[in-house]
C-alpha cells in the first residue's frame, strides 16, 4: 500500500503544484496522522495540535509550487515543526499557559483498537501521559529530534532535512535528549511499566 | 592517569552511543564500542538506560486523528487559518462565512495580523472617554465663560420666560458661527419692549442665532455648532468607532486566547 502511494505521490504533488486541491488532499489523507502525531508530541495538548496540523496543511497547500523534489514527508514535517513552533511562540507570549499544564489537559489517546482490553487502554494512556510529560523535560530541539527518531522511526538523513540542520547536530541533539529523558524517566522509576522498572 | 584515558574512551563511546543503539555503526566502530562496553560497567549501564528510554519512546501510541485536515475548496484561496479549527464557540463559523470575510478583508482580519487592533481600540477609548470628560466638564462648547448649551438646554418657551439677568451689551454680537460669545441669557420680549431700542426681542436674537431656522429645539443648535464645531457628531462618530474597535479586539482576543488555552 506504502510503495504504491509513493509512486502515486509524486503525480499527487505534480498535481497540486497546478493548483489541484482534490490531489493536494490525498497527500493530506496520507500524512495527516504524521503530522497530528507530532504536532500532539511537541505541543502536549489536542486542541493546539489540531490547530498546528491545520496550519501545516494550508502552509503547505501555499507553498506546495516551490517545492523541489527530495522527501515530502520530510518536507512536510519541517512544515510541522515551523507551526509548532509558532504555536508554543504564541502560547509563551500569551502567558496563558505552560507545556506541564497542556500536558493534564491533552484529551489524546484515543482508543485506536477495538480489540483493545480497557486494562491495555488504560496502561497504554497512563504511558502516553508520563511520555509526553518527559518529552515536555527536553528543549524544544531535543523534542523535535527525539520524536522524529524514536516515535516516528525517520531516519537521519530524513531528520536533517526536516530539522534544516547538519547530521552531527541532529546526533548530538538525539543523544542529548536520549540522556535527559533517561534521567527524567529514572527519577520516576515507579511510574514505569514493570517490564522497564526492574531494569535500573 | 588511567582513570583519564578511561574517562577519554567513555566520551569517545558516548559519541557514537546513539548510532550504537539505532545500529548505524560499522563493523569497526562496533567492535570498538563493544570492547568498552565490556570493561566500563558504568557505560554499560548507561547504555542499558537509554537503550529502556530508546524502547519506551518506541512504544509511544500513535494517536488516531480526531477529524480530517482536507483542504476544502472555499478555503484553498486563503493565506492561512489560524483559530477556527479548534474548539470553542468561534469553531461553528460556516465555511462561506469565513471565505467571504475572507475575500473582503484579505486576511487582515486574521488574529495572528490584528496587533494593531489593541493600541487602535485604547486609543479610540481614550479619546471617547477624553471628549466625554471634556464634555461633562462644560469645556468644549464653552468659550468665553459662557455655556451656551445651558442656556439652550431650556426650550424656547422657557427661554422666553426667563428673567432677564444683565447682559453685558458690548459683547453681545449676535449671528455668525460664533455663539459662545452670546450672552447667557436673552431678554425676554415684556422687558424688551420696557427697555427699547437696548435689547432684542427673544424671538429676534433667537432668529438672529438661528439665521431663521426651526430647529426644533435648542439642544441641538448648541452643541451642533458650538465653538465651531460639530460636537455631537464627533462624540457619536469616536464613540462607533471605539465599539467597533472594542468589539473586534474581544472577538480577536478570545479567539487567540482559545488558541493557546491550556
Amino acid at each position: 500500500m506504502r510503495n504504491v502511494f509513493s509512486m502515486e505521490e509524486q503525480e499527487f504533488i505534480s498535481r497540486s503544484q497546478e493548483g489541484d486541491v482534490e490531489a493536494f488532499n490525498q497527500l493530506v489523507e496520507h500524512y495527516q496522522r504524521l503530522v497530528y502525531n507530532l504536532a500532539l508530541r511537541m505541543l502536549g495538548n489536542a486542541d493546539m495540535a489540531e490547530d498546528a496540523a491545520q496550519d501545516t496543511f494550508f502552509s503547505a497547500y501555499k507553498a506546495v509550487g516551490k517545492f523541489r523534489g527530495g522527501s515530502f514527508k520530510a518536507w512536510i514535517l519541517r512544515i510541522a515543526a515551523n507551526a509548532c513552533h509558532d504555536r508554543m511562540r504564541a502560547a509563551r507570549r500569551a502567558r496563558a499557559s505552560s507545556l506541564d499544564n497542556l500536558i493534564e489537559e491533552s484529551g489524546d489517546f484515543i482508543a485506536d483498537n477495538d480489540a483493545e482490553s480497557p486494562e491495555d487502554y488504560a496502561l497504554r494512556r497512563e504511558l502516553g501521559r508520563f511520555l509526553n510529560e518527559g518529552l515536555a523535560y527536553l528543549t524544544e530541539d531535543q523534542r523535535l529530534v527525539v520524536i522524529l527518531c524514536d516515535i516516528q522511526g525517520l531516519s537521519y538523513e530524513e531528520i536533517s532535512e526536516a530539522t534544516n540542520s547538519s547530521l552531527g547536530t541532529v546526533k548530538s541533539r538525539l543523544n542529548r535528549g536520549r540522556a535527559r529523558l533517561r534521567d527524567f524517566l529514572l527519577q520516576r522509576r515507579e511510574l514505569l511499566p514493570a517490564e522497564f522498572r526492574q531494569d535500573k | 592517569m588511567f582513570s583519564g584515558i578511561r574517562k577519554t574512551r567513555c566520551r569517545k563511546v558516548w559519541g557514537m552511543i546513539s548510532d550504537y543503539i539505532d545500529d548505524l555503526l560499522g563493523a569497526e566502530e562496533r567492535n570498538e564500542v563493544e570492547r568498552h562496553l565490556e570493561t566500563c560497567s558504568a557505560c554499560s549501564k548507561e547504555l542499558e538506560s537509554l537503550r529502556m528510554t530508546v524502547q519506551l519512546l518506541r512504544r509511544t501510541p500513535s494517536v488516531p486523528v480526531p477529524r480530517s485536515f482536507a483542504i476544502r475548496e472555499v478555503e484553498a484561496g486563503r493565506e492561512e487559518v489560524s483559530g477556527q479549527h479548534g474548539s470553542g464557540w468561534l469553531r461553528p463559523v460556516p465555511a462561506f462565512a469565513v471565505g467571504r470575510v475572507s475575500a473582503v478583508w484579505g486576511g487582515v482580519c486574521d488574529p495572528q495580523r490584528l496587533r494593531w487592533l489593541r493600541p487602535a481600540a485604547a486609543f479610540a477609548t481614550a479619546a471617547l472617554v477624553l471628549l466625554l470628560m471634556l464634555d461633562f466638564l462644560q469645556v468644549v462648547p464653552q468659550q468665553g465663560g459662557i455655556d451656551t448649551r445651558e442656556v439652550f438646554n431650556e426650550s424656547t418657551a422657557q427661554v422666553v420666560s426667563t428673567p432677564a439677568p444683565e447682559v453685558e451689551w458690548d459683547t453681545f454680537e449676535a449671528g455668525g458661527d460664533e455663539l459662545a460669545e452670546v450672552p447667557p441669557v436673552p431678554a425676554p420680549p415684556s422687558q424688551a419692549a420696557e427697555d427699547e431700542g437696548k435689547a432684542p426681542a427673544a424671538d429676534v436674537y433667537f432668529d438672529e442665532l438661528t439665521g431663521g431656522n426651526d430647529y426644533g429645539g435648542g439642544k441641538e443648535i448648541a452643541t451642533d455648532t458650538a465653538g465651531g464645531w460639530p460636537m455631537r457628531q464627533i462624540e457619536i462618530a469616536i464613540g462607533a468607532v471605539a465599539s467597533i474597535l472594542i468589539a473586534v479586539t474581544v472577538v480577536t482576543w478570545m479567539r487567540r486566547n482559545r488558541l493557546s488555552r491550556v
